[in-house]
């Protein structure tokens, strides 16, 4: 899946430092311009210091316990807004436009509720859809509309709104048409119940009504106004609706009426900061409440800070190395796994990633549905000097390839890059590394022109296996590294190609759930044995929030301000 | 002087001049969208990969790449988007699925104000230590120092030493942002510092002030030194003028001699400077912006080139060079306003 | 005749080498004095060392008393109230004199606004007698056109409007008509006696011209490397003439120049 997130190169940050000492003059001149406004800011930080000290009052004394009810005056000073700095732009509320990774969709989840919900186990739960079933062959689905839930203006949200929701989102060019497409018709049977037929049996589609855009828009007001001035004034029946929205800032304001119970703070704004460094600083000099995916550095440094707090949560994106086998090095079981072996995946866990990550052996993680827990790929340099050995390689003739990695999409990218070329020179595998753009990877990926290793990040919110081990191995599958062998009729050096697919089919057309989930699980695992794919570790998400700011972040990666509270 | 730059403008759009001028201006608009086309399809990246969600298939990725024309051959491809500028469409982005023109005036105001007040900065200041540094030679080699490190340190740094220095240490200014959630300013132009004092609001000028006052700093100190030495040196020339004597000779205090009598022959590089570097400054201000989280067309452009937005990338192209074009006729005219010499041929 | 300007010992150094050296002569009030040299002579650098405006690298000394006042020590304020209203400035090229930013306008009526206290309208109105006076048939036309739309003639006219606009009691013509064709240079020649006759203004003209310097002056210093050798009349220049570089220039006038003389 695409994650995304792009962060930009933290490497100038300190030698800043330096040059900061030669500015100071320049200061002054700015000082001197500024100098009119001067009092009004610290007319500002001393209003703003008394505000904090007032909370943290508060905080001591009505957390031991609530006897005391003459401070609840006090309680009431207790902040009524959250203000996230945001690292992606908000350039559009429609919910259907663009693809978005995980974190992304947080504004619009916010101002819409899905189809499904899920838990924090990745488990589809209802939502908007209170229960769903399955027609005979699979092929037709029913689902039964909650009543009850009332939409910003105040109208109810019915059945039609949800299969209008759904015919929106299957015409191109909204992102996940193509998710959408398999389902040929939809019904409305009556104001709660809607029934879907599918073209073909597709186990992914409940997974996909509790994720990314499946979100419920109010027919009428979309109908009324369009898509483009939809996407400025939005509607939905979410926990939070649009209380003004410009370019940069969306302020939102408590539903009163959300149909879970309204939320804990009254108004949240997502604020948009793309910069690392910058959010940091937002944090930092308490402009904003809350901030994600900060660098390490930052992170480590802002946890230790009074009055902010620092929460490492991982979330599901799995970092792995993608092999096409349209190379013979690669075409070579040996060196794939050799490659595999000598990775010793802890040490750049703790060293590069400071702990920020967690060893996985599949491309499925923990509390995905085809985790196993049984299978390991050790750390074993030995052993892949043994396997190049029997290709004829060694430290003194080592196996000659080229890596693509990108720098600064993903945390230390391109450090974790480095330190495995480093690994494989140890046990005999010469790597070059190269570092490319996320764009650049996608076109290599389609049209067959793949390095002999790919770095990249695999997202998978639903904990499915057709969005993990499925789309990146399955060859019938337009994300996979075969499908540029396909795409420009390379060969195969491997050899697996057709077993590849047979493996993996039964993820995607399996109709028993438990045996479609045991395939996967064996797929997982045969697609590693094999060396087709090297999975690394798991991410995590770094957040920083005030002390005060009560949340847990979710491991889909989403930031959810109707859990937060103060 | 007000209805003498009227009168100039309104001379030239009555002569032979604007004409050509018209045509000058289409040449480039052309000459833009050929690069602006290419330039995207030639670096490999493909759209739809980067829009599209996963499990898709191949037929709706052609589907999708069919309904963009992306399977259409590239003159085909061309001219339809040619077609579409000519009736003044720029297209719908690929990625947000708005038009083009709706996306980038959203975001436009924000970043033509951080650029035109960055702008008065550094004619303010290069001008003021331009001219201080050619009549005093002392004070001249302070200030030679400090453009030198003006001009050897690029903005972005002088962004992230700004948003350290005087946001997160000092907490002095406001790091990111145009005003502080909750000032409301009420649009009319777009530009909230003027918004601010044509609806009365002062609180939210000040409040939008601070927050234009740091991004707009960084990239003013380059460009104040660069103003500096242009104007220092054509200040230098002027002064030796036989007409500064005449006017000396004639009684005047220096002062005047300085900032009337030859500043007004002096700014005349100044100007062609400050021409081209408006329109450096829309493309330049991206990082920055980015920095301030600022939520002007660098954001918006960043994206559209990650993600191959084509059209959207293509539009601001066009855009921009149609702001650029526009710039230097009004650099032109405010020239022939300045200096009577030049004259519109 | 009183004396109205006594330059006595005047040296000038430019980066420390000097260039005038010694100079001195007196200018008596409505007399046309001419410092007649070759280029380089520094006659040039005597005129502007009196207006006090000489290039920063050069530096005088000596005594330049002006009405009594000694121009070389007095305070740079006093010296403005100087410059423009008592002295004044003819440089030879009148098209590079004139700023080109400004209208003709602005450049005239601002010497009498200083100095004289006049409004911008009583300023204009003065300027269009003024450029009557120097020969301007259509002065409120030219009062709005900028120094690169009339001619070099033209502009001449207009400089020295502006240096009697304050009948100043001094104005030192730097080769106003070098730059000049020959018929415009007689016609302008003739217009700044007729001006100086009027107002009985002194003036010290400048000039490499020796034949040009009999006709319209009434004394003449000779000046030679940076040093006057000797102060004539110019109605005994050639009885009188003693020194060899005197002789040698006057033997340099063309003869059918010197019939013109007088």
């Amino acid at each position: 899946m695409n994650v995304m997130a792009d962060k930009s190169t933290r490497r100038n940050f300190l030698s800043t430092v330096g040059v900061g000492v030669a500015s100071a003059v320049i200061f002054g001149v700015g000082g001197y311009f500024l100098g009119s406004s001067g009092s009004r800011i610290i007319e500002r930080t001393v209003t703003q210091a008394a505000q904090t000290a007032t909370v943290t009052r508060t905080q001591t004394v009505t957390q031991p316990t609530t006897v005391i009810t003459t401070v609840t005056e006090t309680a009431a000073a207790r902040p009524t807004r959250l203000v996230i700095a945001w690292p992606f732009e908000i350039v559009t509320l429609n919910p259907y436009r663009f693809s978005r990774n995980i974190p992304v969709e947080s504004p619009m989840a916010t101002i819409y509720d899905r189809f499904l919900s899920q838990t924090r186990d990745l488990l589809q739960v209802p939502g908007v859809v209170e229960s769903w079933e399955w027609g005979a062959e699979k092929t037709s689905l029913d689902l039964r509309v909650r009543k009850g839930i009332k939409f910003h203006d105040g109208t109810e949200l019915t059945a039609e709104d949800v299969a209008f929701s759904l015919a929106t989102m299957k015409t191109p060019p909204n992102a996940y048409a193509g998710v959408w497409g398999v389902i040929s018709d939809i019904q409305v049977v009556n104001p709660s119940l809607v029934r879907l037929t599918l073209s073909r049996f597709d186990p992914s589609i409940i997974a996909w009504m509790g994720f990314l855009d499946a979100f419920v828009v109010p027919k009428h007001v979309w109908e009324r106004v369009g898509p483009d001035e939809f996407g400025k004034n939005p509607v939905g029946s979410g926990p939070y609706k649009v209380k003004s929205y410009r370019p940069g800032i969306l302020e939102l304001e408590r539903f009163d009426d959300y149909w879970r119970g309204a939320a804990a703070i009254k108004e949240v704004v997502f604020k948009e900061v793309l910069d690392p460094r910058s959010r940091a600083v937002e944090v930092e000099a308490g402009t904003s409440d809350y901030t994600l995916e900060v660098d390490i550095n930052d992170f480590q440094r802002l946890s230790s800070l009074q009055g902010l707090k620092g929460v490492s949560q991982l979330v599901t994106d799995v970092a792995i190395l993608m092999i096409p086998t349209y190379y013979p090095e690669t075409g070579d079981e040996n060196v794939r796994l050799a490659m595999h072996y000598a990775i010793d995946k802890e040490a750049i866990i703790n060293n590069i990633l400071r702990g920020h990550a967690r060893v996985v052996h599949t491309t499925e993680a923990p509390g995905y549905r085809a985790y196993d827990p049984d299978f390991k790929f050790p750390y074993d340099p030995a052993k892949a000097a043994e396997l190049l050995s029997k290709s004829g390689y060694s430290k003194s003739n080592p196996v000659k390839i080229t890596v693509a990695t990108f720098k600064g999409s993903f945390p230390r990218d391109y450090e974790v890059m480095q330190a495995i070329v480093a690994m494989w020179a140890e046990v005999g595998i010469e790597a070059q590394l190269e570092v490319i753009t996320i764009a650049q990877h996608f076109e290599m990926r389609n049209t067959g022109k793949m390095k002999h290793a790919h770095f990249y990040v695999w997202s998978n919110a639903t904990g499915d296996p057709i969005n993990s081990v499925g789309h990146s191995q399955w060859p019938n599958s337009p994300f996979s590294t075969w499908r540029g062998l396909k795409a420009a009729n390379l060969t195969d050096y491997s050899g697996l190609m057709n077993q590849a697919t047979e493996v993996i089919n039964p993820v995607f057309l399996e109709k028993d759930e438990e045996k479609r989930i045991a395939a996967a699980r064996q797929a997982a695992r045969w697609v590693v044995e094999k060396g087709l794919v090297i999975p690394l570790y798991q991410l995590a998400q770094l957040h920083i929030m005030k002390r005060d700011v009560k949340y847990d972040p979710w491991p889909q990666g989403w930031v959810l301000p109707y859990y937060m509270s103060y | 002087m007000g209805s003498t730059l009227l009168h100039e403008l309104l001379m030239a759009i009555t002569s032979y001049y604007l004409f050509k001028r018209i045509l000058q201006m289409a040449a480039a608009l052309l000459g833009t969208s050929l690069v602006a086309f290419l330039i995207f399809r030639i670096i490999p990246g493909d759209p739809v990969s980067l829009m599209v969600g996963p499990g898709v298939t191949e037929e709706y990725i052609a589907q999708l790449k069919a309904y963009f024309k992306l399977d259409q051959p590239l003159i085909i491809q061309y001219l339809y988007w040619v077609a579409d500028l000519l009736s003044l469409n720029l297209g719908t982005s690929f990625r947000y699925g708005s038009s083009v023109s709706s996306l980038i005036f959203e975001r436009l105001p924000a970043t033509v104000e951080l650029v035109l007040f960055t702008l008065m900065i550094a004619v303010f200041f290069g001008v003021i230590t331009g001219v201080v540094a050619a009549v005093r030679q002392r004070v001249n080699t302070v200030i030679q120092a400090l453009t030198i490190s003006g001009l050897a340190i690029p903005h972005f740094l002088w962004a992230i030493i700004f948003v350290i220095f005087f946001a997160a240490i000092l907490k002095m200014f406001p790091a990111s942002g145009r005003v502080d959630i909750g000032v409301n300013i009420q649009t009319v132009t777009g530009f909230y510092l003027i918004d601010a004092l044509i609806t009365g609001n002062i609180d939210g000028f000040f409040n939008a002030l601070q927050h234009i006052t740091l991004p707009a700093i960084s990239l003013a100190i380059g460009m104040t030194a660069f103003i500096q030495r242009t104007l220092r040196s054509s200040m230098l020339e002027v002064l030796r003028e036989d007409y500064i004597l005449t006017d000396r000779m004639k009684g005047h205090s220096e002062l005047y001699i300085i900032f009337v009598r030859s500043l007004k022959n002096a700014l005349m590089p100044v100007i062609t400077l400050t021409g081209v570097q408006f329109t450096f400054l829309l493309g330049g201000s991206a990082i920055v912006e980015r920095i301030f989280g600022w939520p002007g067309m660098g954001n918006l452009l960043f994206t559209a080139v990650q993600y191959r937005d084509y059209t959207l990338v293509q539009g601001i192209l066009m855009f921009y060079t149609f702001i650029t074009i526009t710039v230097n006729f009004l650099v032109d005219i405010l020239y022939t306003y300045i200096n009577p010499k030049v004259e519109f041929k | 005749m009183t004396k109205l300007l006594e330059v006595r010992e005047l040296n000038i150094k430019i980066f420390g080498k000097p260039v005038v050296k010694n100079v001195s002569f007196e200018v008596e009030s409505g007399e046309v004095f001419g410092l007649v040299g070759e280029s380089g002579a520094g006659k040039s650098l005597t005129g502007k060392a009196i207006i006090r405006l000489l290039p920063p690298e050069a530096e005088a000394a000596g005594k330049i008393l002006f009405k009594g006042n000694d121009l070389l020590s007095i305070h740079e304020k006093a010296m403005r109230k100087i410059r423009g209203k008592e002295i004044t400035l003819i440089q030879q090229d009148p098209v590079t004199s004139l700023n080109p930013s400004f209208k003709i306008k602005d450049q005239i009526t601002d010497i009498m606004k200083l100095h004289l206290g006049l409004t911008s309208k009583e300023a204009e109105e003065r300027a269009v007698e003024l450029l009557k006076k120097v020969g301007i048939t259509s002065p409120e036309k030219v009062l709005h056109k900028y120094p690169h739309q009339i001619s070099g003639g033209m502009c001449q006219r207009v400089m020295i409007a502006i240096a009697f606009a304050c009948e100043p009691s001094l104005v030192i013509a730097d080769e106003p008509t070098t730059a000049l064709d020959v018929i415009t240079q007689a016609l302008v020649i003739n217009l700044m006696k007729q001006i100086q006759r009027q107002y009985n203004t002194a003036i010290i003209f400048i000039t490499h011209n020796l034949a040009l310097a009999l006709n319209i002056c009434d004394r003449i210093a000779v000046m030679n490397n940076g040093s006057i050798v000797e102060v004539l009349d110019a109605d005994r220049v050639f009885e009188d003439a003693r020194h060899e570089y005197t002789l040698s220039l006057l033997t340099s006038i063309p003869t059918i120049e010197k019939s013109f003389i007088r």
